[in-house]
């Protein structure tokens, strides 16, 4: 066993009085991914295995007549087909419907790339070839693609049992909106008449993907006697386990789920597609049965972040008071009913305080692929309406724009938008962070535009739960059920080192499989650091109670008189040497046995996160593009247990943002058929397209947690599509409503600008 | 009392923005609030609001959570994220 001294503590809690919080050791998975050695769920071989491939509807909206597997069954290699009919029947409506239906078509195909059947074959060739031959016969019918033809009174339905919730009197006829939300407080008519100055926009923006590296995978093995196997890539195996289950009506405790390393998933890999697939393949087959989606088919078929429809109409007073917002949003739900426009409800003026508000969003289904989470789900779009206006009021006001936000800013004890009062919350410190930051008290270059814009986020808590036990020699397993996405496993090491006084280089923190940890939900709304890492906690705590206690049996003393100091047990008399946890763990036989705690909880009390970012650009008058010179983030992170995969999530966010603000975006024909299925044609940012994104961590802890930690995965994402639309119109003088920024429209707008 | 907040769309069964109401966990605030306003209870499982918010606090499975004299409280869904 070798010791190493704690790093400097490089990170922005320098002065904290903690050891290892703060600082930035070297992941323990990184190694293995830099080296290719990490194992992720396409890497698994399983003797015996085959392998699976998925028929995908190639209409956005039919009627599925027949599906004739003879001619696939008897071909080379096949050993199990499956369609929607081996699979239990749905109830007729509701989330576990919306699962099932999207996992496999009955009735209807409601999206090009809906799956339909599936076959099993001894390699991928043969499997596709099945697949291929199988023959589907289809009714067409009738589709829309977005939004305003969605909502229109003659459009084709979707779901005849779908009747728009939140409207009274309820409808009597069925129509693709889901539900209407409203948030109201005061009256906005007298607080437009208040207003000098009222500004009104429609928006638009685009579904983009979540653009994960790896697509999804997995590899499935049922046994004859009933247990299942599951290795595959998520943000929660435990929710695999779940989800599975009811989609084939298995009993849970039968299934078991292995987490594989996960390339990506920013919300992306919050559901399932593919493993009830493979284990009705598996069963039918008797054999272990591997899918690994195509890239087509991941863009296709699994969740595309929604795109949107605002109008957005603002007033303000001469001096800078929003004296109130009014807001109408419709968001795509995809094929089935979701709460992208609830979401976008709840977060579209969060980052003011307002007395008079009126918000109003609608949910609409159409033949597109279901939406899911992607990072801060439904912000981003809310924000580009709302920063947008608000830099425009700014503009005409002759403020400048984070003084003018500042002066709007809430602070804890102020109502939210949708109701609650705020707790304790970081925007005012990001606010001034970029004001106060090099970047913005730098002049302009010439010939350059510059926006700033905010962003906010609930974050979440939910369950969690961690075992840390002591290995003979003193070191430490902490084994989490959150699986690890953006460097969550290291951020546990550091707080269990903390709290246990160890050297964080002799904790190996581990991801256990649904039968080795205790149930976790999965890693989403930024959560994992914040609520698992307070499991993480609470069994240190009680093992650093346990150590005492094995120390007070050495010493042989009164329990109270031990206390646990700088990772050692300490005899409060003073009659005894301390003994580390090395000590107590050598002699663990003698005083009880081998030391583990474990810990299970829902997380209460997640700190909400706000960002602001400023970007400069410049923009190519002949052509349109736009190239991002600099651009800096500042972002609430309560604590950064690990600064660096707290700046990683803060960057990769500023990244994805910038994408979707510039040029991602779902390109569909007339007839359905997504035209850009890939990464050639689906353009997101590479490391040349951006400069290095400079990044500001602000620390206002949040008291609910033990180390103040507020989630940090998601906010980024928020605020980059209207700072860049901001930062655009400082540059150009056009103010574009509609996303991406790509160049034929930026320079459409520049030519008509003149 | 522990004082419960109404939405938009909540009110409309309850005909009031907000109301004061003796219970001291959320299983009794619940069950007061389907007494006195039948076609509440349904309404708040149509829309998966099955969530409270105690004073600024957002709690997702919150039927034993306790109430003070000066809770406030807002009923909501339970709320994900990517």
């Amino acid at each position: 066993m070798s010791t190493t001294e704690a790093p400097p503590n490089t990170g922005t809690n320098g002065n904290s009085g903690y050891r290892w919080v703060g600082t930035r050791p070297v992941r323990h998975d990184g190694l293995d991914k830099v080296a290719g050695k990490a194992r992720y769920a396409a890497d698994l071989v399983l003797p015996g295995m085959l392998h699976g491939h998925i028929v995908r509807s190639p209409h956005p909206h039919a009627r599925i007549i027949s599906i004739d597997t003879s001619a696939a069954e008897a071909m080379p290699g096949v050993r199990a087909v499956v369609t929607g009919a081996d699979f239990r029947e749905p109830p007729p409506k509701g989330a576990d419907r919306n699962l099932m239906c999207t996992v496999i078509a009955r009735d209807k195909v409601l999206y090009t790339g809906h799956a339909v059947a599936a076959v099993a074959a001894s390699t991928r060739r043969e499997a596709k070839a099945a697949a291929e031959a199988i023959d589907v016969t289809y009714e067409l019918l009738p589709h829309v693609l977005n939004i305003a033809n969605a909502m229109a009174d003659d459009a084709p339905v979707l779901h005849d049992n779908m009747f728009t919730r939140g409207v009274e009197p309820r409808p009597t006829e069925p129509s693709n909106v889901a539900a209407r939300t409203v948030y109201e407080r005061g009256d906005v008519e007298q607080g437009f008449a208040e207003a000098d100055i009222v500004i009104e926009r429609e928006f638009s923006t685009q579904a983009v993907h979540q653009g994960y590296i790896e697509p999804h995978a997995c590899v499935v093995d049922c046994g004859q006697d009933g247990k299942t196997m599951i290795w595959c890539s998520s943000q929660g195996h435990f929710k695999v386990r779940s989800a599975t289950a009811t989609v084939l009506g298995w009993d849970t405790s039968q299934i078991k789920v292995i987490p594989a390393e996960i390339g990506g998933g920013f919300g992306g890999k919050t559901t399932i597609y593919i493993e009830p697939v493979a284990a009705l393949l598996s069963t039918k087959a008797g054999r272990p049965v591997k899918i690994v989606m195509s890239r087509e088919d991941v863009f296709r078929a699994t969740g595309p972040a929604p795109g949107s429809i605002i109008k957005m109409k603002v007033g303000a007073r001469s001096d800078g008071t929003i004296t109130t917002a009014k807001a109408w949003l419709a968001y795509e739900n995809g094929a089935f009913q979701g709460i992208a426009a609830m979401l976008g409800c709840m977060c579209v003026v969060s980052s003011y305080t307002l007395d008079h508000l009126y918000v109003e969003g609608f949910d609409v289904v159409m033949n597109r692929p279901v939406n899911v989470a992607y990072r801060a789900p439904s912000a981003p779009a809310a924000a580009f309406a709302t920063e947008s206006v608000v830099d425009e009021i700014a503009r005409q006001l002759g403020m400048d724009p984070i003084d003018l936000r500042l002066h709007n800013c809430p602070s804890q004890g102020d109502p939210t938008p949708y109701g609650p009062k705020w707790p304790v919350i970081g925007l005012r410190d990001c606010l001034e962070a970029i004001r106060d930051s090099d970047h913005y008290q730098s002049a302009l270059p010439s010939g350059q535009g510059r926006g700033v814009a905010t962003g906010f986020w609930f974050n979440i808590g939910e369950a969690s739960s961690a075992t840390v036990n002591l290995n003979e020699n003193g070191t430490a397993t902490v084994i989490t059920g959150s699986p690890d996405i953006g460097g969550s496993r290291v951020s546990m090491a550091i707080m269990a080192a903390e709290e246990l006084g160890l050297d964080v280089h002799l904790i190996q923190p581990v991801v256990g499989d649904t039968e080795v940890v205790g149930f976790t939900d999965v890693t989403e709304g930024s959560r994992a650091t914040f609520a698992t890492g307070m499991a993480v906690v609470e069994a240190c705590r009680d093992l650093k109670r346990q150590l005492c206690g094995r120390a007070a049996k050495t010493w042989d003393c009164d329990i109270e008189q031990v206390d646990w100091v700088d990772g050692a047990a300490v005899h409060g008399p003073g009659e005894h040497d301390p003994l580390t946890i090395a000590a107590i763990t050598a002699g663990a036989k003698r005083t009880g046995g081998p030391l583990g705690a474990t810990a299970s909880l829902n997380a209460r009390g997640a700190g909400p996160a706000f960002s602001v970012q400023v970007a400069d650009v410049s923009v190519d008058n002949e052509t349109g593009c736009i190239s991002v010179e600099r651009y800096t983030t500042a972002q609430d992170a309560g604590t950064a247990i690990h600064p660096s995969y707290v700046e990683g999530q803060m960057q990769g966010g500023v990244a994805q943002g910038i994408g979707w603000a510039l040029n991602e975006e779902y390109i569909y024909t007339d007839d359905g058929t997504l035209e850009n299925p890939g990464f050639l044609d689906y353009r997101i940012p590479v490391a040349s397209d951006l400069p290095m994104i400079e990044t500001i961590i602000v620390e206002v802890p949040n008291p609910s947690h033990p180390y103040g930690v507020r989630g940090v995965g998601e906010v980024g994402i928020v605020p980059p599509l209207p700072t860049m639309a901001n930062a655009v119109a400082d540059a150009t003088g056009c103010r574009i409503t509609d996303l991406p920024l790509s160049p034929p429209r930026v320079l459409r707008e520049i030519s008509a600008q003149g | 009392m522990a004082v419960i907040h109404f939405s938009t769309d909540q009110r409309k069964h309850t005909g009031v923005t907000h109301i004061a109401i003796e219970a001291a966990t959320v299983r009794a605030l619940v069950r007061a609030l389907t007494q006195r306003y039948p076609t509440l209870n349904a309404h708040l499982v149509e829309t998966s609001a099955t969530a409270v918010a105690i004073d600024g606090e957002l709690i997702p499975d919150p039927m034993l959570e306790e109430l003070t004299e000066t809770s406030e409280v807002h009923l909501v869904r339970p709320l994900a994220g990517g």
